[in-house]
């Protein structure tokens, strides 16, 4: 077991340089928190609360214990999009506790567009789901929503991870014994009407809250009926004559009251898959976190520098320090919690991979979380590294990380790009939960070399077929705007990676759970450990390696 | 002497004659009912006897029990204490004619005091100054049988010649009850019938003495002891001036207006008192004194018994009264002469009540959380060494369970404690609520009054109200200190000292600190019982564990705790990505609930907003947003000054500030412990250190002596917010319908009943509220769902009449009359009932 110190020189340069820099780009995330926090604006909240309702944020913060931690997630989904209209899409979902165990919570924002589903509000809200599922938390719904944004109905409604997905999910989880429990606090129509209805137990507020399948409008223009909202769907109709709920609440605040009534019976979780120790804090300061990290991902570190600030204690049993040292693996403990670290020191090489693959299934094998820091620009090209077979070697890695039945945690403190991402528990390789740092970029490859791969192919083959998979849109564009300037081409590519690998265009369209200030790593991942604790481990499945 | 005594009383006294009878080598031997089975002096006592069941009546005052248990166990005398049976002459026969020594007068001085016509003559007759007044014909009289009493007619007559107000008192009784006070003739009639209802049921007699009321006054009294061998002697005089409802609060020795030519006079009027009615034992003589010219005094009653308040004359003389009856019961002339006393310092008793002065000083019951004695004081009084030995060893019992050490000085500064109290206990609302009598003995008066006011600061007693606090206050009241007390001082100034303490929303916002530190189980608390229908019962807030404290979450299930301590999740600091949310929690305090509030800052420290910014709040509550929720920055995300919090999440003025700047407000340090939480004030720097203690389902916090009790509530839900109407549930026939329209109707009453499938149906009312229509008559066929009547909210601000049903909870199924009725109390689901009826 080795203790870690950081190496960082505090009064270098550098030191001061790379603090100013996150200290910026950490001022530029609590900025936009608090924007997207702020839901449809003054204006809308004011409407909202002149009738008689809690903010949908207050909800939260009064269904949950007093002083729970509240692990959001998403909140910048749709970051500049929907010409800005959709603030955190319009929903806000996270972890909490309520009556001392984990919930996820589902909130609709009533002050954004009513609470309509952008196809993002869709996306979060399954992302949730998936949360729950992955981790089997109860999940609690508070509903104040006009249902799907019409407009974008065709990005809503039709596919497999649309809207209907929101209540085969419920009733999936429901059969899973995951509890579903809905507080109908605004109006439920159409397909919304579902969440309370596929709840297990299902809340309404007296006066504010109402369920139908059509609301008095399609019901006028279907059959004639002139109906009011109360008549047709109200509380008192659905707790004491419908039966669509269970429970009349005379208020929100009585709401939430019987959703926490209801929490506090359900029957305890498993107990964890793991056994805690005591946490210790790490020795090395989180407070010098800034300096010691050089924010460009171009930039080479020694990834100890975080998990020295991360790992309880600061203590790292490292595997096979002397081998394939591109990448650091490790046991440690994170609040307690066991994990198994992986962290990029360089690019992934053949030992690497293997390393890497080796010390994934041991903790798979051990039943230890794996908590991946990723800062990597890809696998070693060459035909050096081709000829040992890199390619084999990083598909064992992309394998044992796709077939690991422990929890994966992945926080992206630099670069995500190419096969990197994907041996180092990208998003597609379901991570239980995956976060970016600030300063992190991810795309296929970076700018810079995505501008040097196309004017490479271009001068080769100019008017010939480019084969590059990750260059086949900006092949379009280079044809459209002529070929005299390559170099001008080489920006327009350079400005477009940066901007989609950009970590707002990420979380905007919800590749990731969230940006974290790097400072939060070592809670956030703590919190989430405390989260994965909920679900027993699956059997051991081992892929086949291609040796 | 005695080889062994039985004490015919319980609690304080009892613990305080087994005591003395321990010290002078004698068996203790205890009589208790089943509620006192592990009372401190059942267990103090070299013996006990079981005399009855809980109720007095049925135990501490069955003659015939007490006198067979000394029988059974062997003693050879009875001490009756005070209170109970210590002043009925048949206890007295029946220990003489059982063989058994009575420690206390002969039964016809008690009968002859207890009477207070009688004692009226008696002390005019030997010539102590008596109140003006009307008293019953002597029962000498040959025309005895038509006039054993005062008929009204005949007060009523004499009351027109006589300056008001006047005082009824119940001939046979004491303390108060039977008494009224007559401002106007008018009030003559009611307040005798009144009057003599009280002594009725109090003493069964009814029969009443009438005398000019002395305003103003003083209540002085002597102790005197008297052997069997015509030695008479008293002991000085106690005050005892400072009474709320005729009960004693405050009793000292001497008098502050007592000089010694006064305090001979009364001394020798006390003596030729009790020579007069051939007193023997200890007894005392009460006196009114005119509180304008304290040489005019009168007559009021003598006590054929110890007095609670004989402790402060154990001070100032030295003597044990507890073994001068004893050795007067036991035959022996009096240890002491007149001459021989030698009156020292000055001694105040607080008596201490589980009672709550906040709530008009009801009782209070209930099992004692934590009880402290003042020991620190004890300790340190005794040691310090100077003054004179005590005289013939006659040492009091000293302060609880440290006995006076043989040889400690009189002289210098002491506390005493006398109770049974111990923590655990149950008070139970059966007996006397008094707990506890601290007395402080001092060199002078003001000494003396100090000496008690910080033994009663350091005293805890957390469980039951007490009027601890109270005393404190009342001690510090400029009149107390001066001496400017008379009967009436406590009625005129018991307003002012029962204020609620004006920190208590702050405090709560403390106590909801002291929680989530505490407990990581706090969030099991207030996710309790609410019922779909809103029926939240007082005590239904707490959760289903109820469990305040982390042990009652280690391993149950409540995630961020475990065997390992604390996770992520158990740091309970309100962790957001932007910050820290404030943490909320509504408490219901003595006086109020409240939502709690208070913003995590880390480490155990938090910022709660001051009192000041609670009241601005408060006056400001009319413009109150809904939505008072704030993300603040903590440690990890130091904050932004671009940044606003959203319009519409506003906190207090204070807990607005740099968590770190401390330019304002409270902050709220937790200790390790978590036996206590520290509050500093950001802007004065002043540290205050509260108490916490935990209960099974509240947070007591200590503040200024003060027990506060905070016990998280869930939403108390707004009654009559909704408009209901209540239907058949099933299909039948109306039978009775028990409600108009526009009547007032209150939750649980019976308002309609059906009948249905050869079962009557009672459809109660589910919450209070106005009948606004009423849709069935009886005989009336109804549909199931169809609407039997409609309520709307009662109108607000207005009580309702109490409803004369009896209560039975809405659905509950009555058996039609014939039919064996369940046990009551027993809720039965209706289909049970239903198999039952048709059996």
């Amino acid at each position: 077991m080795t203790v870690l110190a950081s190496h960082a020189d505090l009064s270098s340069p550098q030191f001061s340089a790379n603090q100013a820099e996150h200290e910026r780009l950490c001022a530029d995330l609590r900025k936009r928190l608090r924007r997207a926090a702020a839901g449809g604006g003054p204006r809308a909240l004011q409407r909202h609360l002149r009738r008689g309702k809690l903010a949908p944020r207050e909800r939260i913060e009064r269904l949950l214990d007093p002083a729970s931690p509240f692990l959001e997630l998403s909140p910048l989904a749709a970051e500049g999009l929907y010409g800005g209209d959709a603030p955190g899409a319009g929903i806000i979902t996270g972890v909490g506790l309520v009556a001392d165990r984990h919930v996820l919570v589902i909130a609709n924002d009533a002050t954004v567009k009513g609470g309509s589903y952008y196809p993002l509000t869709v996306k979060k809200h399954l992302r949730a789901q998936q949360v729950a599922i992955e981790n089997r938390l109860p999940c609690i719904y508070l509903v104040d929503s006009g249902g799907a944004f019409l407009p974008a109905q065709d990005e809503v409604f039709p596919d497999r991870e649309h809207f209907g997905r929101i209540f085969f999910n419920q009733a999936r989880m429901s059969a899973a014994g995951i509890p579903q429990v809905a507080a109908v606090m605004g109006s439920c129509t159409a397909g919304g009407a579902y969440v309370p209805a596929m709840s297990d137990e299902t809340v309404i507020v007296a006066g504010q809250g109402t369920i139908f399948l059509g609301g008095p409008p399609l019901v006028k223009a279907a059959t004639g009926e002139v109906v009011s909202a109360e008549e047709l769907g109200g509380a008192q109709l659905h707790a004491q004559r419908s039966g669509v709920a269970d429970h009349l609440a005379q208020d929100e605040e009585h709401a939430l009251s019987i959703l926490r009534s209801i929490v506090a019976t359900l029957p305890a979780p498993q107990s964890a898959p793991w056994q805690r120790t005591a946490s210790r804090e790490p020795k090395a300061s989180m407070q010098t976190l800034y300096g010691a990290i050089p924010p460009d991902s171009r930039t080479p570190y020694d990834p100890r520098e975080i998990l020295a600030r991360i790992l309880d204690a600061s203590e790292l049993h490292e595997f096979k320090a002397q081998y394939g040292t591109t990448i650091v693996c490790g046991f440690g403990h994170i609040f307690g919690h066991p994990v198994g670290v992986l962290a990029n020191h360089g690019i992934l090489f053949s030992e690497s991979a293997l390393k890497a693959a080796h010390f994934i299934e041991i903790c798979d094998q051990r039943g230890v979380p794996l908590v991946f820091l990723q800062n990597i620009s890809g696998f070693i090209v060459g035909r050096t590294y081709e000829e040992r077979g890199i390619a084999k070697d990083g598909a064992k890695m992309v394998a044992a990380v796709a077939t690991a039945r422990v929890p994966k945690l992945t926080v992206v403190v630099g670069g995500s790009f190419g096969a990197g991402n994907y041996a180092m528990a990208g998003r597609a390789y379901d991570p239980r939960f995956l976060w970016m740092w600030p300063n992190a970029r991810i795309s296929v490859m970076g700018g810079e070399q995505a501008a040097r791969v196309l004017a490479s192919v271009k001068a080769d083959d100019s008017g010939g077929q480019a084969d590059s998979a990750g260059q086949a849109d900006s092949a379009g564009q280079a044809d459209s705007a002529g070929q005299a300037d390559s170099a001008g081409q080489g920006d327009l590519l350079r400005e477009q990676y940066e901007r989609q690998g950009h970590p707002y265009y990420s979380t905007a369209r919800l590749w990731d759970d969230g940006v974290i200030d790097p400072k939060q790593t070592r809670r956030v991942l703590g919190l989430a450990l405390g989260i994965c604790a909920n679900a027993p481990l699956p059997d051991r499945a081992t892929t086949m390696f291609r040796m | 002497m005695f080889a062994s005594v039985l004490i015919a009383n319980r609690g304080e006294i009892a613990v305080r004659i087994a005591r003395t009878l321990h010290r002078m080598g004698i068996e203790a031997i205890a009589v208790f009912s089943d509620a006192d089975l592990h009372a401190k002096h059942v267990r103090i006592a070299d013996r006990a006897i079981r005399i009855g069941p809980a109720p007095a009546s049925q135990s501490y005052l069955n003659i015939e029990r007490i006198v067979q248990a000394a029988i059974h166990s062997g003693a050879e005398a009875v001490h009756p204490g005070y209170g109970f049976l210590s002043e009925r002459a048949e206890l007295a026969k029946a220990c003489m004619q059982a063989g058994l020594r009575f420690v206390g007068p002969s039964p016809e001085a008690i009968a002859l005091l207890g009477d207070k016509a009688a004692a009226k003559r008696v002390a005019a007759a030997a010539g102590i100054p008596v109140i003006e007044g009307l008293l019953p014909p002597p029962p000498s009289d040959s025309s005895q049988e038509p006039e054993r009493q005062l008929s009204d007619e005949r007060i009523i007559a004499w009351a027109r010649s006589q300056p008001l107000p006047l005082l009824l008192k119940a001939a046979a009784g004491g303390g108060g009850r039977g008494m009224r006070l007559v401002r106007e003739l008018a009030e003559l009639p009611d307040a005798i019938a009144a009057a003599r209802r009280e002594a009725s049921s109090a003493f069964g007699d009814g029969s009443l003495i009438v005398e000019r009321c002395i305003e103003h006054a003083r209540h002085i009294e002597v102790q005197v002891l008297a052997d069997h061998f015509d030695n008479v002697i008293h002991l000085g005089e106690r005050e005892c001036s400072l009474q709320r409802r005729h009960q004693k609060v405050i009793e000292e020795a001497p008098s502050p207006i007592v000089g010694e030519a006064l305090r001979q006079r009364i001394g020798e009027a006390a003596v030729a008192l009790a020579r007069a009615c051939r007193y023997t034992g200890a007894g005392t003589v009460e006196l009114l004194v005119e509180r304008d010219d304290p040489e005019r005094f009168h007559f009021l009653e003598m006590n054929a018994r110890l007095q609670v308040e004989h402790a402060v004359t154990e001070a100032v003389s030295g003597l044990d009264l507890v073994e001068m009856q004893l050795r007067v019961a036991a035959g022996e002339p009096l240890p002491i002469g007149q001459e021989d006393l030698r009156i020292e310092g000055h001694a105040i008793e607080a008596r201490i009540y589980a009672e709550d002065p906040g709530a008009g000083f009801l009782p209070s019951t209930g099992r004692v959380l934590v009880y402290r004695k003042p020991r620190a004081a004890a300790a340190r009084e005794c040691s310090e060494s100077g003054g004179e030995a005590l005289q013939g060893g006659l040492a009091p019992p000293d302060c609880d369970e440290q006995p006076r050490a043989a040889g400690c000085p009189r002289g210098g500064r002491r506390l005493r404690l006398d109770t049974a109290l111990c923590e655990g206990d149950v008070i139970v609302g059966e007996y006397d609520p008094m707990l506890a009598k601290l007395i402080a003995h001092a060199e002078d008066r003001s000494s003396a009054l100090s000496l008690l006011r910080s033994g009663l600061a350091q005293m805890r007693v957390i469980g039951p109200a007490t009027n601890i606090p109270w005393l404190a206050g009342l001690l510090a009241r400029e009149e107390v200190r001066e001496g400017e007390i008379d009967t009436t001082l406590l009625e005129r100034i018991s307003g002012e000292l029962c204020l609620p303490p004006a920190d208590e929303p702050m405090l709560a916002c403390a106590a909801l600190v002291a929680l989530v530190e505490d407990g990581r189980g706090a969030g099991r608390l207030g996710s309790g019982a609410v019922g779909p229908e809103g029926a939240l019962g007082p005590e239904g807030a707490l959760g289903s564990a109820g469990a305040l404290g982390s042990a009652g979450a280690l391993g149950s299930g409540a995630a961020g705790v475990d065997a390992c301590g604390l996770d992520a999740w158990g740091l309970a600091d309100g962790w957001r990505l932007d910050g820290r949310a404030l943490a909320r929690m509504r408490l219901r305090g003595p006086s109020r609930e409240v939502e709690a509030r208070a913003l995590p800052l880390g480490g155990g420290r938090w910022r709660i907003p001051s009192t000041r910014s609670l009241a601005q709040e408060g006056a400001a509550a009319d413009d109150r947003s809904p939505s008072g929720d704030s993300a603040l920055p903590g440690d990890e995300v130091p904050p932004a000054a671009d940044e606003v919090p959203p319009e519409g999440q506003r906190l207090p003025e204070d807990c607005r500030t740099d968590p770190r700047g401390g330019a304002f407000g409270l902050e709220v340090i937790a200790t390790p412990g978590g036996s206590e939480i520290l509050l500093l004030d950001g802007g004065t720097g002043q540290l205050r250190r509260i108490e916490v203690h935990r209960d099974a389902d509240a947070l007591w916090l200590v503040d200024d002596g003060t027990p506060l009790r905070f016990t998280p509530t869930a939403q108390r839900v707004a009654r009559g917010a909704v408009k209901r109407s209540l239907q058949a549930p099933m299909p039948g026939r109306v039978l009775e319908v028990r409600a108009a329209q526009g009547q007032a109707v209150s939750e649980g009453q019976v308002l309609v009943v059906l009948e249905s499938m050869k079962m009557e149906l009672s459809i109660t009312c589910p919450e209070d509220g106005l009948v606004e229509l009423v849709n069935v008559a009886p005989g009336s066929q109804v549909q199931e769902g169809e609407t039997l009547l409609a309520l709307a909210p009662p109108p607000a601000g207005e009580e309702l009449p109490p409803a004369g049903e009896v209560r039975l909870p809405a659905g509950e199924v009555r058996l039609p009359a014939g039919e064996k009725l369940p046990p009551a109390g027993e809720k039965l689901p209706p289909a049970t009932a239903e198999m039952q009826a048709q059996r």
